[in-house]
């Protein structure tokens, strides 16, 4: 379908974008906080369904919009602009950055590639298991740094290897589908695995709800590791092998030298302290603190390195956190549960919230998803609603964003292995298609099994 | 979309010239091939290139010529825009140490291929100099994985970041 070149121009879509939310501004009734938020809150949707500009420039966008209009002077709220503004320091964005910086240094000192040499290994030679060793090994380090990035260097990992098999093997598809599969269901798995994780952490948080690293754990690493079986027995299912055996034989890594022991032993005492928050009581984020500061300080991350941090990421989730907090303080959540399409409850309001997620995730950015959704699902749970009703819709929508994958638009990884041209959009489209339906189904489940671990 | 990016092949000779463009087959699908038989056709090309804004991504070229020869028209091409990421491949059997030298250290040369070469050869310089040009010129490298250096572009992405 044709669409005309004036409705594909970005400005047409701002402009758009901008009546629309002078619309709801003018039409919407109730309070003057309330009006600007919700025309806030559409000038966002808006902004980052439609990519109009760069996802963190809209986040700056709502940042500052949400000041200069909730903030003093303009009386509609109480909300000093500093408020909003910390949001750029909260706990969950240091958690964050630390966990960046332990990414890069994985990545600078190859600690990612011995990894994934040695874990791929581990489960033999049978076709399965070396896809589902694969798959895993992309899962666990995508649970420590990016998704993008874990995917991008699998990738080139196995790319040369990859294009040693025949074309017509059909299990060529299967191992490069089982790289993004595995880096989108291994961010499940800890609050720095994917910014959405970290986005339901943070707006939980601001509603007192707190929820630490291995709790975290307790509910994501389950979750994932189930996922990936079914995945890639499903994927096996689809493209199976022609052969009996299979021997991914990536080549050496550059081994450690005494930079990248030590880079080894602060991952090791980062992922030590986070997992035992409950008894020693330093906070996640203290820990990614320290993290931070022993890499800075032994000079194993210089200023190269921190200059290359992914600051836009880290901005994308302030504009997430903020838009929460002004959501809340500014009336609109208040204003979203009293709607009589929310008077639903339970499980039947769980489910639409994951679905809803799974569905907008799967045609845009998980984390604008998270950051967009998880406000509104919290707030429909209702102002009294207990710690585990809210933290269950955020967790699930959440998790739910992580399980898109059915186009090479959904998320970035698959956009890199889509990129190599040894999979079809229609391969993708039914793998993780039913991976991402499976995935939502499952979660639904289970999840009122594993909440109460969690809080 | 806007237009994809040129290589250029400046060659008199047609059987050479169709030989170069043929063995460039792979790289259609992202590139643009253009052929010149001399300088003067291959700067009036550059000029609308730059007229139309449609980026230069390689330049394979002769050195023997009617008229200028390669290394003039590569020194000449450097020096009006030494900024430029295009990237520039001597392909002949005749330029002389002086000629070649000057290819070096003012016409920004990066490669160079001795006649008669093999396909594969050219296959692979070809390859890596548009890989190295996607990479400077701050191409989205996910567009060219597929025929271009895969590991090289995904190094990329991987330092690019994301969510």
């Amino acid at each position: 379908m044709q669409v005309p070149a004036i409705l594909r121009h970005k400005s047409v879509h701002a402009a758009v974008a901008v009546v629309l939310a002078l619309l709801v501004y003018s039409i919407l009734p109730g309070e003057e906080a309330v009006k600007r938020t919700a025309a806030v809150f559409v000038i966002a949707a808006a902004f980052w369904s439609l990519e109009i500009v760069a996802l963190h420039a809209t986040s700056l966008l709502v940042v500052a919009l949400l000041i200069l209009g909730l903030s003093p002077p303009t009386g509609a709220t109480d909300v000093s602009y500093k408020d909003f503004m910390f949001q750029f320091g909260n706990n969950i964005i240091i958690l964050f950055m630390g966990g960046f910086i332990l990414a890069k240094a994985m990545s600078k000192f190859e600690i990612d590639r011995i990894i994934a040499r040695n874990l791929i290994r581990v489960l033999g030679t049978k076709p399965f298991w070396v896809m589902f060793g694969l798959m895993a090994t992309t899962g666990f380090l995508s649970m420590w740094m990016s998704n993008t990035a874990t995917t991008a260097m699998m990738v080139a990992m196995i790319n040369p290897l990859v294009d040693q098999f025949d074309r017509d093997d059909k299990f060529r598809t299967a191992l490069v589908l089982a790289v993004p599969v595995g880096a989108n269901i291994g961010g499940i798995g800890t609050p720095v695995g994917t910014p959405p994780n970290a986005i339901a952490m943070g707006l939980l948080a601001n509603e007192g709800i707190a929820i630490d690293f291995f709790s975290w754990m307790i509910l994501g690493v389950p979750i994932a590791v189930t996922m990936m079986l079914f995945s890639a027995a499903l994927l096996f299912f689809m493209f199976p092998s022609k052969h009996d055996s299979v021997v991914l034989d990536i080549p050496e890594a550059k081994s450690l030298d005494w930079q990248g022991w030590t880079a080894v032993g602060i991952a090791l005492l980062t992922v030590v302290l986070w997992l035992t928050g409950k008894f020693h009581g330093i906070s996640s984020a203290t820990v990614a603190l320290v993290a931070a500061t022993l890499f800075a300080v032994t000079g194993l991350m210089g200023k190269k390195e921190f200059k290359s941090l992914d600051w836009d990421i880290l901005i994308l989730m302030w504009g997430g956190l903020a838009l929460g907090l002004g959501m809340q303080k500014g009336g609109l959540t208040t204003w979203i549960v009293d709607l009589p399409i929310f008077q639903q409850e339970g499980l039947v309001l769980l489910v639409l919230a994951s679905v809803v997620g799974l569905a907008i995730a799967t045609f845009m950015s998980h984390t604008a998803t998270a950051n967009l959704l998880i406000p509104v699902v919290i707030a429909m749970m209702g102002v009294g609603a207990a710690s585990a009703d809210k933290a269950s819709i955020a967790i699930l929508v959440a998790v739910a964003t992580s399980f898109a994958m059915a186009f090479p638009v959904s998320t970035p990884p698959n956009a890199i292995a889509f990129s190599l041209g040894v999979i079809s959009v229609k391969d993708l489209a039914k793998a993780g298609g039913l991976i991402s339906i499976v995935g939502v189904i499952m979660l639904l489940l289970v999840f009122r099994h594993l909440i109460p671990f969690v809080l | 979309m806007s237009a994809p990016p040129v290589i250029l092949c400046v060659e008199d000779e047609s059987e050479v010239r169709d030989a170069i463009v043929r063995d460039l087959g792979p790289f259609s699908s992202a590139f643009q091939i253009e052929a010149a038989a001399d300088i003067e056709e291959a700067e009036a090309l550059v000029n609308e290139l730059a007229q139309d804004r449609i980026p230069l991504a390689l330049i394979l070229c002769d050195h023997r010529l009617p008229g200028k020869n390669g290394v003039d028209f590569l020194v000449e091409l450097e020096s009006k825009s030494p900024d430029s990421t295009v990237r520039k491949v001597l392909v002949t059997g005749q330029a002389g140490h002086q000629d070649t030298i000057r290819a070096i250290n003012s016409g920004g040369l990066n490669h160079y291929i001795a006649k008669p070469w093999q396909p594969e050869d050219l296959h692979k310089v070809v390859r890596d100099e548009l890989t190295q040009f996607v990479l400077s010129a701050g191409l989205p490298p996910l567009n060219y994985t597929a025929i271009l250096d895969a590991s090289l572009l995904l190094e990329r992405i991987a330092q690019q970041g994301g969510e």
